[in-house]
């Protein structure tokens, strides 16, 4: 018995000097929040809503026109028939509107395809507005880190550096890469749990091969800070 | 709100003087005109098997009258407090020292009660290490030294003090119970990541802490 308990004594001890490497670290870094607006697609959606809204308001001319051209007609096959003799005329001038309000009435049909369609493309626009597409990959250039996405996702998290106050990265969007370049300041805080984190405050955008960007104007920290950039 | 320590030393304080004013004691022809004792605070030598801090503290007493105390304290002390640092590890190291003056009195005829006060001020060192970690992987994990030097922190207490003869027909050794209350006056502020530990004090976010210590008095 006396033996067993100082087996058991001695393994506590054992276990108890086990040094634990993690046991006083904390996972945590700095990061900023990015968003990508392919400005070009949106684009295309409102030159496509244009058209349509254009087609929209010919067709609706054309109708018009159609249906004034019909009454004078009428006016004119009255007349006609009431002594004229012109019934070869008549007859031209009825198949022509009857060609043109078969032409009219295509347009209406197709026209209600684009009342479907209109939504459609709106939802998309919407959709793209919120930065919501497939990122290939993001690298921290300078280091051997290339983060590589299968899914598609609305905002891009990026990790800024402990020990630095600049970094640059390549983002690839569709096969083409644009580069985005910070600066920033590190600081470190205690946090309610009492860990010592570094963290970063006026953040920036130095320069970008985007097409233009919203830059951060106030409380430019990590983890509150996004940047909204547009290709 | 009233917080009960302070309550208990009140009323603590207040039947130290009722007891002073109302115990017979020895004639004045028994009355040493100075009593010199030293005493040690076992109580902090129980610290020193673990791991969490070591100190050692002692005191000079010269008792004029038997009433009037001039009391004069000094400790050693190393802190390695758990929650210093979540993600590192801490160490406070450094020296104090405490005067002050009081009352004391015969509670009983084995007994002695107290009150006094103190000024106090502790020289001492930080040292620790932090540890982060990338969640990306992204890069290094972050380790960083702290080491401050000669950091230094003042501070009052009020002592309430009791102790009793261990021999029956001698006043050589006495056991007794000091309990303090102390209140920060102002030490080296750090940013951004300040003083955790004061050596002799406590917390340096406490602003006033209670603490009790056990002594072992030698009397001359």
């Amino acid at each position: 018995m006396k033996n067993s308990l100082s087996i058991f004594v001695i393994f506590l001890l054992i276990i108890s000097c086990d040094p634990c490497d993690d046991c006083d670290s904390v996972s945590f870094e700095p990061t900023i929040s990015l968003i990508f607006i392919n400005q070009d697609s949106i684009q295309s959606i409102d030159d496509s809503l244009a058209i349509i809204s254009f087609n929209d308001s010919s067709l609706a001319a054309n109708i018009d026109s159609l249906s004034i051209l019909r009454d004078s007609l009428e006016t004119i096959n009255d007349s006609i028939q009431n002594g004229g003799d012109l019934n070869s005329e008549k007859m031209a001038l009825e198949d022509w509107i009857m060609s043109r309000q078969s032409d009219s009435l295509l347009f209406v049909i197709k026209n209600l395809g684009t009342d479907t369609i209109t939504p459609i493309l709106n939802q998309t626009k919407a959709s793209i507005n919120t930065g919501l597409l497939k990122v290939d990959q993001i690298e921290i250039l300078g280091t051997s880190n290339v983060f590589s996405y299968e899914d598609s996702a609305t905002t891009w998290s990026i990790p800024l550096s402990y020990n630095e106050d600049f970094n640059q990265y390549e983002i690839t969007i569709a096969g083409v890469p644009r580069l985005i370049e910070l600066s920033y300041s590190t600081f470190q805080e205690l946090d309610q749990e009492r860990n010592v984190l570094i963290r970063a405050k006026d953040i920036q955008v130095v320069t970008t091969t985007f097409d233009s960007f919203d830059n951060c104007e106030e409380n430019c920290v990590d983890g509150e800070t996004i940047f909204t950039f547009y290709f | 709100m009233v917080k009960p320590y302070l309550l208990f030393i009140f009323s603590l304080s207040l039947s130290t003087l009722s007891f002073a004013q109302t115990e017979q004691v020895d004639s004045l022809a028994s009355t040493r005109s100075v009593t010199t004792s030293l005493y040690i605070d076992y109580g902090k030598l129980l610290t020193i098997p673990t791991n969490i801090e070591t100190k050692y503290e002692g005191g000079l007493e010269l008792l004029f009258i038997e009433k009037f105390p001039l009391i004069i304290e000094v400790g050693q002390a190393i802190l390695t407090p758990e929650g210093a640092y979540s993600n590192g590890t801490y160490e406070s190291e450094g020296t104090y020292f405490r005067v002050g003056t009081g009352y004391f009195n015969q509670f009983t005829a084995k007994n002695n009660i107290g009150i006094s006060f103190r000024y106090a001020s502790s020289t001492f060192s930080e040292n620790g290490r932090i540890f982060i970690s990338s969640p990306s992987e992204s890069q290094e994990d972050y380790v960083q030294n702290i080491k401050r030097e000669d950091l230094t922190a003042n501070w009052f207490e009020i002592v309430l003090n009791t102790d009793m003869r261990l021999l029956k027909d001698s006043d050589l050794f006495r056991l007794g119970l000091k309990l303090r209350f102390r209140m920060l006056a102002n030490y080296d502020e750090q940013t951004p990541i300040d003083v955790y530990s004061i050596p002799g004090y406590g917390r340096s976010f406490d602003k006033t802490i209670p603490a009790a210590n056990f002594f072992l008095k030698v009397t001359f």
